[in-house]
Formats: C-alpha cells, sequence, structure tokens
C-alpha cells in the first residue's frame, strides 16, 4: 500500500507538472477507510453539477470501498498514462486516483455549455425551418441527425490541431456516398497539421481543390435543413467544433444558388427566383463594366435620344468612368464593412446616409454623373440576390479586373475578362467534382434543379456527377393519380 | 495519354464542332461568294460532303489501331522517324495557324474598334489566351466547348433574322459566273471551313468502346458546321451585291447592323462579343494541341507549363512580323497549301497505309 501511496502523490505530481500548476487545476482529496482517492479535474472544462451529482456525492455517500460501481457518469474508462490522462482532462473529464491502485479511472462529467439553437443571422428563410447551428458540435450533429433518422448517416471523428485539438465531424448516408470522394476527404483532412485549427477557414483553405481561385469550392451552411438535403444527395458534411459554419461537398457553382426556401414555395415562383438570381449575378458581375466600355468606346450603341442626355451627365464630370466607377464602388464596399460592424440600429442609419445623402451630395457637386450611382447601386442590391454570402463577395470583387479590362479595350476587354472567368470555372473541381456542372458538363437532366425548380417529384434522380450508388430518390409520389383512374 | 483527359463522344462532338466553328469565323466566308458567285451556297455543300470523306478516312485509321498505340497515329502507320517528322509538321502547322487567328482577330479589332491602338497589344492579348488555357486539360476545354456552343445558335439566328431582309434577285442567273469559278469555290471552302483534320488527334482521347459513335460524333459536328456555313453564305448572297461584299469587312457583323429594336442602336457591336468569343474557342482548341504536340515531341522531359510559357513567348515573337494584312495575306496562302498536306494528304495517306496494314486489332 505504501508504494501504491507513494505512486499516487507522483502520479498528481506530474499530471499537475503537465499543466504547468494551471490555477483552474483542481485537486480534491476524498478519505474512505484506509484509501485515499484524489479527483483531478479542470475547472472550467466540467459541469459542476454532473461533478457534484454523479461523482462526489456517490463516493461520498458510499460507505464500502467498491466505489467504482457507483460513479453515474457518461462514460468511465481506465488507463495508466499520464498523457492520456492529461488529454481526456482536457476534454472535460475528471480524473480520480487512488492511493490502493496504480490505475487511473477517468469519468466524463464535460460541461455543454452553449447558446441554445436559434435561427441564423446570416442565411434568413421566410419559409421553412428557423433552427441554426451553434458552436457546439453535439448539438449540431443532433439537429442533423434529427432530420435524417436512419442508421446508415455515419459520422466519423478527427481531432486536429497541434495544441486546439479540435474536433472535426466527418458525416455522409453511407449508401448514398461516393466512396472515392469519401475516401480522398479523409485523405486531405489526415494531412491537415497545424497548431491552431478553430475556423471552417483553415480547414477549407487546407483541403481544397484550387486554393488560389477566387470561387470558394465548399458551400458554407448554417442551416441543417441544408445540410440534411445535401446529405441525402450523397454529399458529405464537415461539422467543426466551435463554429456555427457547416461545410458541405464536394460543391457546385449551381448549389451556391440554391436555397432551402426553393423548395418550399411554388415552383413557379422558385423558379423566377433562381432566374433572377442568376441575372443578379450577371449584373453584378459586368453592369459596372459594362457602362465603361459603353461610355468609353461603343457611345454608338445607345440611341440617339439618349445620348445626349448622359452626355450632358459625363460632360460635367472631371473624372474619368473607370475613376467613378472604382470610387462609387469602393464607397458602397466601406458602407458595407461599416455597416456590418456597427450595431444594428446605427448600421441601417449608416446605410441610408451613405446612400441617400452621399450619392446625392456627389452628384450635386458634379463629381460624379448620375447614370454612375444608378449602375452602382444596381450593381450593390443585385449583389445581394445570391443566396450565399461567398460567391457574393467572389462576384463582387470580380467586378473589378472586369472594369479595368472594360476601360482599355471596351467590349473587347469585356469578353476577354468573362472568357478568362467562364474558362476558369469550367477547370475548377472540387473533390473531383466539375465545379460547373450541370452547365459544363452539360446535364440536360439536372438543369431542372439550376435555372429554374422543377417539382420535387419529377427531381426523381440524384446529381449523377457525384456518382453515388444510389441514383433514385423519388419513388412515384404522386402515382395515387393513376391509382385513381383505375 | 499524357494527362488525365478522356472525353465522351458527346463531348467529343462539341470539341470538333467548336473548333471548325471558330476558325469559320475568322477565315472570311465572303471570299467564297466573290469567287464562285450566286451558287458559293452549293460550293460550301460539296465541300462539307469531301470533308466528310476525309473524317470517314481518319476514323478509318485510328480505329483500325490497337488501343494501346492510339496515341501515336502517324508513328504507328509510318514508323518512329517518319512519325517523329510528321508530328513536328503538325506541330508547325497548329503554330502556323494560331498566328494567323492571333493576327488576324488582332487586325479586326483594329480595323473595327481601335484603329489607333498598335496591333501588337492585341496580339498579346490573343496570345494570353492561348498560355493560359493550353496548358488545362481537355476535359475543362470540353465543357467550354459545350458551353460555347450557345453562341452558335446566336449566329444562326443572327443570320435567319437578316433573311427578312433580303433581295431575291442576287441568287439569279444560276451559275452566274460559270464552270470553273464554281469549282475553285469548292477549294475555298473546303479550306476556309478548317478545324476538322484535328480529329486525328482528338480522337485518341474519346473513351468509348464502340468506335461508331466517334464516327457519329464526327459527321454530326460536320453536318451542323456545314449548314452553318451554308446558311451564312446563303444570307450572305442574298443580302449583299457582289460589288457590296468587296467593300464589307465583316458580312455577319453589317448583317446585324440590320436590327433595330429602339433601346440599342447597333446590334453589330454587341454581336461583336459572340463573335470574339467563338474566335477565343479557336484560339484554345489549337493550343491545346500545339502543347500536347510540343510535349510530346520533347518526349515529355518539360512540364507542360514550361512548354506553354515557351510556346506563348514564340508566338508573340512571330505573330509581330505579321502585324500588316499584306503579311496576314502571306500567311494565308501559306496555310492553303499547308492545309492541304495535312489535312488532306497526309490523312488520305494514312488511310492508304491503314488498308495495307495487316496487324489489325479493332473493335471497329
Amino acid at each position: 500500500m505504501a508504494l501504491f501511496k507513494k505512486s499516487h502523490e507522483k502520479i498528481i505530481e506530474n499530471i499537475k507538472e503537465e499543466f504547468h500548476q494551471t490555477a483552474d487545476l483542481i485537486v480534491r482529496e476524498v478519505e474512505k477507510d484506509d484509501e485515499s482517492i484524489s479527483l483531478m479535474f479542470i475547472d472550467t472544462l466540467i459541469d459542476e453539477i454532473k461533478l457534484k451529482n454523479y461523482v462526489l456525492e456517490p463516493l461520498t455517500q458510499q460507505q464500502k470501498s467498491n466505489w467504482k460501481n457507483v460513479i453515474l457518469a457518461k462514460t468511465v474508462s481506465e488507463t495508466e498514462s499520464i498523457q492520456i490522462t492529461v488529454e481526456k482532462m482536457l476534454k472535460g473529464h475528471c480524473a480520480l486516483i487512488s492511493s490502493a491502485s496504480k490505475t487511473i479511472y477517468l469519468l466524463d462529467i464535460a460541461s455543454t455549455a452553449s447558446r441554445p439553437i436559434s435561427e441564423s443571422l446570416s442565411e434568413q428563410a421566410m419559409k421553412g425551418a428557423h433552427d441554426g447551428f451553434v458552436e457546439n458540435i453535439i448539438l449540431n450533429i443532433y439537429q442533423i441527425r434529427k432530420r435524417i433518422e436512419s442508421s446508415q448517416l455515419t459520422v466519423k471523428y478527427e481531432v486536429k490541431g497541434e495544441y486546439t485539438k479540435s474536433k472535426i465531424a466527418i458525416m455522409y448516408v453511407d449508401d448514398l456516398v461516393n466512396k472515392k470522394i469519401l475516401k480522398e476527404v479523409e485523405r486531405r483532412i489526415s494531412y491537415i497539421s497545424a497548431d491552431f485549427l478553430q475556423n471552417p477557414g483553415s480547414v477549407i483553405e487546407s483541403i481544397e481543390d484550387s486554393p488560389f481561385s477566387p470561387f470558394p469550392q465548399m458551400l458554407h451552411t448554417e442551416r441543417p435543413d441544408r445540410v440534411a438535403a445535401n446529405l441525402m444527395d450523397g454529399k458529405i458534411a464537415l461539422v467543426l467544433d466551435g463554429s456555427p459554419v457547416v461545410l458541405i461537398l464536394p460543391s457546385t457553382f449551381a448549389g451556391f444558388y440554391q436555397a432551402p426556401e426553393d423548395y418550399n414555395s411554388r415552383w413557379y415562383f422558385s423558379s423566377v427566383l433562381r432566374l433572377i438570381r442568376y441575372f443578379g449575378f450577371i449584373i453584378t458581375l459586368t453592369l459596372p463594366g459594362f457602362y465603361i466600355a459603353l461610355v468609353s468606346f461603343h457611345m454608338e450603341l445607345i440611341p440617339t435620344e439618349l445620348v445626349f442626355s448622359m452626355q450632358a451627365s459625363l460632360n460635367s464630370v472631371p473624372l474619368p468612368p473607370i475613376a467613378e466607377a472604382f470610387i462609387m464602388q469602393l464607397v458602397i464596399e466601406l458602407i458595407r464593412e461599416v455597416a456590418i460592424r456597427l450595431p444594428k440600429p446605427i448600421s441601417s442609419t449608416i446605410g441610408l446616409v451613405g446612400a441617400i445623402l452621399i450619392g446625392q451630395a456627389v452628384v450635386a457637386a458634379g463629381l460624379l454623373s448620375n447614370v454612375i450611382i444608378i449602375v452602382v447601386s444596381m450593381t450593390a442590391i443585385t449583389s445581394f440576390a445570391a443566396p450565399s454570402t461567398e460567391i457574393s463577395n467572389t462576384t463582387r470583387l470580380l467586378g473589378f479586373p472586369l472594369m479595368i479590362l472594360a476601360y482599355l479595350f471596351g467590349f473587347i476587354g469585356l469578353t476577354l475578362g468573362l472568357f478568362f472567368i467562364i474558362f476558369h470555372l469550367c477547370t475548377l473541381r472540387s473533390f473531383g467534382v466539375p465545379y460547373f456542372a450541370a452547365i459544363g458538363p452539360l446535364r440536360p437532366r439536372q438543369l431542372g434543379d439550376i435555372f429554374i425548380r422543377i417539382p420535387i417529384w419529377l427531381m426523381n434522380k440524384r446529381e449523377s456527377i457525384i456518382k453515388g450508388t444510389k441514383q433514385l430518390k423519388e419513388y412515384g409520389s404522386r402515382s395515387w393519380e393513376n391509382d385513381q383512374k383505375e | 495519354m499524357i494527362r488525365k483527359n478522356s472525353i465522351t463522344p458527346i463531348q467529343f462532338f462539341f470539341v470538333l464542332l467548336m473548333t471548325q466553328i471558330s476558325t469559320f469565323m475568322i477565315f472570311n466566308q465572303k471570299n467564297v461568294i466573290q469567287v464562285a458567285g450566286n451558287t458559293a451556297y452549293l460550293d460550301v455543300l460539296i465541300a462539307g460532303i469531301l470533308k466528310q470523306l476525309i473524317i470517314v478516312a481518319i476514323w478509318y485509321s485510328v480505329t483500325k489501331m490497337k488501343k494501346e498505340d492510339k496515341f501515336n497515329v502517324l508513328n504507328y502507320y509510318f514508323g518512329n522517324k517518319i512519325g517523329y517528322a510528321l508530328n513536328l509538321l503538325y506541330a508547325l502547322y497548329f503554330f502556323l495557324i494560331i498566328i494567323f487567328l492571333v493576327t488576324r482577330f488582332a487586325k479586326s479589332v483594329n480595323v473595327i474598334n481601335f484603329p489607333l491602338t498598335p496591333t501588337w497589344v492585341f496580339i498579346l492579348l490573343g496570345i494570353t489566351i492561348v498560355f493560359w488555357t493550353g496548358r488545362f486539360d481537355l476535359q475543362s476545354h470540353s465543357y467550354m466547348y459545350g458551353l460555347s456552343s450557345f453562341f452558335v445558335i446566336v449566329t444562326v439566328f443572327v443570320c435567319i433574322f437578316s433573311l427578312g431582309d433580303v433581295n431575291l434577285e442576287y441568287l439569279f442567273p444560276f451559275f452566274n459566273k460559270g464552270a470553273s469559278p464554281f469549282i475553285e469555290g469548292i477549294w475555298i471552302a473546303l479550306s476556309s471551313v478548317i478545324g476538322f483534320e484535328v480529329m486525328i488527334y482528338y480522337m485518341s482521347y474519346v473513351e468509348t468502346d464502340k468506335a461508331k459513335k466517334m464516327l457519329t460524333a464526327a459527321t454530326a459536328a460536320n453536318a451542323v458546321v456545314t449548314l452553318n456555313a451554308i446558311l451564312g453564305t446563303f444570307s450572305f448572297i442574298i443580302s449583299f451585291h457582289e460589288e457590296e461584299l468587296d467593300i464589307i469587312h465583316f458580312p455577319l457583323l453589317t448583317l446585324a447592323k440590320s436590327f433595330n429594336i429602339g433601346i440599342i442602336s447597333r446590334y453589330d457591336i454587341l454581336y461583336f462579343i459572340p463573335w470574339l468569343w467563338l474566335v477565343f474557342i479557336g484560339f484554345i482548341s489549337y493550343s491545346f494541341l500545339l502543347n500536347n504536340q510540343v510535349y510530346n515531341l520533347v518526349r515529355q522531359k518539360f512540364k507542360i507549363k514550361s512548354i506553354s510559357w515557351i510556346i506563348a513567348v514564340g508566338l508573340f515573337l512571330v505573330a509581330l512580323n505579321f502585324t500588316n494584312i499584306a503579311r496576314v495575306l502571306i500567311l494565308h496562302n501559306v496555310l492553303n497549301w499547308f492545309f492541304v498536306v495535312m489535312a488532306i494528304a497526309i490523312p488520305l495517306v494514312t488511310f492508304c497505309i491503314s488498308l495495307i496494314k495487316k496487324e489489325v486489332k479493332t473493335d471497329v
């Protein structure tokens, strides 16, 4: 016993040393008969109620020495390794060290403190579910599991980050996922090696196909219904502990223009909305460049009646069209950035002041033409039509080089810029899947859920580009019509 | 196969279609009318039929080979030394075609929009496309061709709409220039829709167990191109008098001018965008072939990215010598003869050898 007692004290000392005598490391001694039991835990990581109810009370109230049987913690594991003990304590476990044994008992009493499930602010929907992901991985997986009650839904954990030990959950539906893509995802994740890994950005930049492309290659979402729908299409979700953003992969360009509420509205209306979003994409990307090309080189395109009023507006402006457009675009970007950082009531005021007062003032002062105000305002408004902020940011960003090309070479420059962008989209891959599918490569059957949204019962097949194991997803929900006729 | 480049027969159709359409856009179709007169559309039709015969010959030669030899068609039939020389000749041919396409593009842009800007600026723009796109895989290229085929529909739309403002008297008298110019017109029509000869290389990349699918794709591409060319030629004949054609540089752009809906005054300027797009497509098709051809010729000792740098610099330096229209015309004449060798003579000789050669393991 004396020998064990000596090792018991040594273990406690070793653990303390591993933690560098941190102040939130608590050691609590409980004496039972001739046995001394030490409880060690990180105060800031455990749930105090669990500690009291599941460990301390059973331990102190139990008279006999078989205390191991009365512990109520969710999981109890045994080890003799200091390293494992330290790792588990960092996950909110309580280490129980007895003077009568060399074994260390590890009890899971981790705190699950998290903000309650609430609607995502960046992906609000008029129609449809209003729950969103939070910073707790367990709660996030729970929200997905609640939507897909199938034993095929599989979760694999990976722990990455030398210091942060961040948990990444790889989620997929086993009989729908393409195993090759899954293997590739796991392979790339296995290569992640960094000290710090806490936000999705680090994961994305480590595993995406083309890190220098301006286009997002993984879909970000804070909506469990969106994740569930994508998982049911054979895609893979990456859930990160500490982040309310879930990544969906592989992703295609069209996926960024599909919103969950498209499937909750009448399909005619959803189709019109889809077309409007793509129209918004084209306008955001090309309108400033088109305007610059028009007024710099191709005035003859404008009907004579309009030319005079446009020319009159432009004549009083001392700046070239490119400078006008750049200044206004930068002002809009600044207002947007400021509005995000400020509290909501002030941000809307700043937005109004920026949009109306500055716009009116610069035109009145003759610094900019009123046409450029219309052009830039339209560009700013249409950029918000995209359901994903990533694609919206990319589109706005790409508008700038197009403006420069349009200023240098008119429509030739604009065409050249667009040619490069479209070709780049054709070369992009997301985990081997063509990013521009079903447009390039053309998949006519899938176009029904790209530019428009056909009735759900007609979308009876999964995306063929994913090449999952099960293609059919709709088995005749409207076959009751035929039965009725008979 | 040197890179992951396999394409489906449908993608092969788009590759052939767009390569031919893009060269058709830059090789001026009005030349056929100027030579053959008001029956030029029949010349285009006959040229299409002749082209089909060469397509069948190429298809037969390639599909008769063993699958593993598909990427060395010329080496297989001519032996390693002659095959290497012929491949080198094709590389030179692709190089000259790119030079011609880029310089024609630069001169056209000069004439239409930027008369004061030095031509080398537009040559540089063209070469930038050639340089950047040549290094990517054929799958990405084929997606681009598929997408860009939309602009072929736009071109057809422009031609059909122009038929509302025509003079059918221009069609008569029939054969207004006689038999000899008619025959000469066939040759001009054939040499102005080049691009089908690239199938000798592109066929190797098609992944299919059924060789007939490749022939169907190539035939369909030829049919669409020929119909398009007939429609274009016919539209020009009935829209412009022969003397008008002498002074009109770009008949298709002039046709686009005839639209007037109100909000836009000059549709030809807007139509310039799809026209340019189709021209750029021609750059990328030949750029891919040239990069891969050189990559194979240097026995894959250099990376494709390094090769595309060297090719781009070479193209730019050579293209600088063709900044005036007289030199571009000389290049055009050289290419006409080169075309006879590369697109007609070599495929037909290869076909003849393939008929004689006995080692046959085929899936035809």
